[in-house]
């Protein structure tokens, strides 16, 4: 049998065999943990998993709303309906954004254990990553209805092809991503309570900064504009290649590609996906890092 | 095999940063400059929570150099003060907070139980709490599913395992997370004061659950105020005091320096006299505690008797008074109360004789009281003053 070693941790000791073990061994909890959160957030609620639906859906209705009839946004394509061109969008957004703050103050809520137990706190952020998943399948199916009924009410709008096969690829570079800034944010949060507030304004700040509610060709003409205004030459270069590192550009322009197709969705963006998987892989990383250095201490600043 | 040392203990200190008093500010523009300045003092201060610099009088030693070991087998008894590092210690063993210096190693699957109950969610039945709790406490689900009905007969609440946990009293939530913990199968436990929940009856049933893991040849670390259930379980003890240890041996020795450790701090309540006033129509003059060699003590062994002597004057015979007489426990519940109320016949204090009167009772020995320190009395005057 092997000792047990309690002692400091250098914090140079990130990741070894051990807790990768470790992490195994305990994947039951993991899986209870997962449960407990699908099952507790709709308890005692008439509608229950029916507001996985109606949150999505509401918002797209105000944004179809507000950018077809109010501030007229440019498409590309007419023939691709707003409501698809958004909704298909908001819901890997929607997914996003609430794993993003639910994971930020997860080891806040899951104070009681981490001050109690021992266990690999690398559990408590990922708990969030995997339960929000139900909500996004069931806004996944919401979706599958809609394209069904504009493939069938307006013929040429949807045109799905093979492209559809990535989709694993880009869900999963999803959740990578909201992963990796998860570790950063809840492994400061439990100490600098800000973070909840700051994670609640970055995720408002990124449905606008991602194509969600606008088509990506208008990046072109932001970043031009950028250009005239600064003065500076090349700026607009600089400025676009930088936001292909924004993995929720790539990821939602993937899902277009995936799910509407038609001539302004005909190929998959791989560069804008290759670039977000990098900026995802670094994210994660370091936030492994950074989540093992400050773990030592959560017991004692929660 | 018997002697195997599994647990070792070297040189542990642990430093916790205190909170001082923040400063005053007399003038507006002090308080205006330190509103400007306090994102900045926030910061500071939540940034020393994890972070040391030099040694400041806001840093405080939990723990400091303690060294020990743990052979297989035993059960050890921590004993201390409130404050004394006990609980520090178990969780720097638990693994839940790093040490600031020093090393452990363990030999075997630890749980800790540090507090019954951990992880229960409100919204989720009984059932789906004991997956959580367990899984929460290193069992796996097969385990679980496999020691399911036992965890279930030995809660008692079967009956409602099925119903939300927030729907259960208090006393059915104790027993359940007890339950669970009880059938983890550790070769080192490690239990922080979980005793002083749950009713008598169960809290007998616990020990003797935890008698049984000791027998088994598993390895008890045991942390409680409540001397007789130490002294019923564990072999061995240390003595901590504000983060040192300043004993080992034998329970008998360890609680007998713990007393004589207390003794000091507390004053004689051995003996307590009340001051004569006249204008009250009944007094209470005295107050004493003596073991059966008529001595008067303030503290006395788990396998003594108690005799309580209370002597009272009367000054107008009234039917209004009576004397109560109420144990309480660590927790200021009522353990059992008595009272010279008679009402068959109308008999009370109050028909006494004007005149001195004195009343005996008697703890008998091997009373299982949760603490024996935290005896209280209530004398009640007119059935609502209480002296």
């Amino acid at each position: 049998m092997n000792d047990l070693k309690i002692k400091k941790r250098h914090s140079w000791q990130l990741f070894s065999k051990q807790d990768f073990f470790e992490l195994i061994k305990f994947r039951d909890l993991l899986f209870t943990l997962i449960k407990r959160d699908v099952s507790v957030v709709y308890k005692q609620s008439v509608i229950g998993f029916g507001w996985a639906v109606i949150k999505p859906v509401v918002q797209m209705v105000i944004f179809t709303f507000l950018f077809t009839y109010i501030a007229k946004v440019q498409m590309d394509d007419d023939t691709i309906p707003y409501t698809v061109f958004n909704f298909v969008a908001l819901v890997p957004f929607t997914y996003f954004s609430s794993a993003l703050t639910a994971s930020t103050g997860s080891l806040i809520s899951n104070e009681a254990f981490i001050t109690k137990v021992y266990f690999p706190r690398l559990i408590i952020p990922l708990v969030p990553i995997i339960a929000k998943l139900v909500d996004f399948g069931i806004a996944m199916i919401v979706l599958g209805f809609m394209l069904f009924y504009y493939h069938q009410t307006q013929p040429g709008s949807i045109n799905i092809n093979s492209n559809i096969l990535f989709l694993p690829i880009l869900i999963i570079l999803l959740m990578m991503f909201s992963f990796g800034i998860s570790l950063w944010f809840s492994a400061l949060a439990i100490q600098y309570r800000d973070l909840n507030q700051i994670v609640t304004f970055l995720a408002q700040f990124m449905m606008y900064a991602a194509p969600i509610v606008w088509p990506f060709s208008r990046l072109k003409e932001i970043s031009s504009t950028l250009e005239t205004a600064t003065g500076v030459s090349g700026i607009a270069n600089v400025f676009e290649n930088i936001y292909s590192f924004f993995p929720l550009t790539g990821i939602i322009e993937g899902f277009r590609t995936c799910l509407i197709g038609g001539n302004s969705y005909s190929e998959m963006p791989w560069n804008l996906i290759v670039n977000g998987t990098i900026m995802s892989l670094f994210l994660l990383i370091s936030g492994i890092y950074f989540f093992r250095s400050k773990e030592s201490i959560f017991a004692d600043v929660a | 095999m018997e002697n195997k040392t599994v647990i070792k203990v070297e040189r542990l200190s642990k430093r916790y940063r205190i909170g001082l008093r923040e400063e005053m500010h007399d003038s507006l523009a002090a308080s205006m400059a330190a509103f400007l300045k306090s994102p900045f003092k926030s910061f500071k201060k939540l940034k020393n929570l994890s972070s040391f610099g030099d040694e400041s009088e806001d840093v405080f030693w939990a723990l400091k150099d303690i060294s020990f070991e743990v052979k297989q087998g035993d059960a050890l008894g921590i004993i201390g003060m409130n404050g004394a590092g006990k609980s520090t210690l178990l969780k720097v063993l638990s693994r839940i907070t790093e040490p600031t210096s020093g090393e452990i190693s363990i030999k075997g699957r630890v749980a800790s139980l540090l507090e019954v109950g951990t992880g229960f969610h409100a919204d989720l039945t009984g059932r789906e709490n004991i997956f959580l709790n367990g899984t929460i406490l290193g069992m796996t689900r097969k385990e679980i599913n496999q020691k399911m009905e036992e965890i279930i007969e030995f809660s008692g609440v079967r009956k409602f395992i099925d119903t939300p946990v927030k729907r259960y009293s208090s006393g059915m939530r104790v027993r359940l997370a007890f339950s669970v913990a009880a059938h983890l199968d550790p070769e080192i436990l490690i239990i922080d004061e979980v005793l002083a929940v749950g009713d008598y009856e169960f809290q007998n049933k616990c020990i003797g659950k935890m008698q049984d893991v000791a027998r088994g040849g598993k390895t008890i670390l045991f942390v409680s105020h409540n001397m007789a259930a130490i002294n019923q379980l564990c072999s061995r003890a240390i003595l901590l005091k504000q983060g040192q240890k300043i004993a080992d041996g034998t329970v008998s020795e360890i609680i007998e320096a713990y007393k004589n450790a207390n003794i000091s701090s507390t004053s004689d309540l051995g003996f307590v006299s009340f001051p004569s006033n006249n204008d009250i129509p009944f007094q209470l003059l005295e107050l004493s505690f003596k073991n059966a060699q008529h001595e008067t003590l303030n503290h006395f062994e788990y396998v003594e008797s108690i005799f309580v002597s209370m002597r009272f004057k009367i000054k107008t015979v009234s039917p209004n008074y009576y004397i109560n007489f109420t144990l309480l426990d660590i927790n200021e519940l009522n353990v059992f109360t008595t009272t010279d109320e008679d009402y068959t016949d109308g008999y009370s204090a109050g028909n006494l004789p004007v005149g001195e009167h004195t009343y005996n009772f008697t703890i008998p020995a091997n009373t299982p009281l949760i603490c024996f320190f935290a005896t209280g009395f209530t004398l009640l005057y007119s059935s609502s003053k209480d002296y």
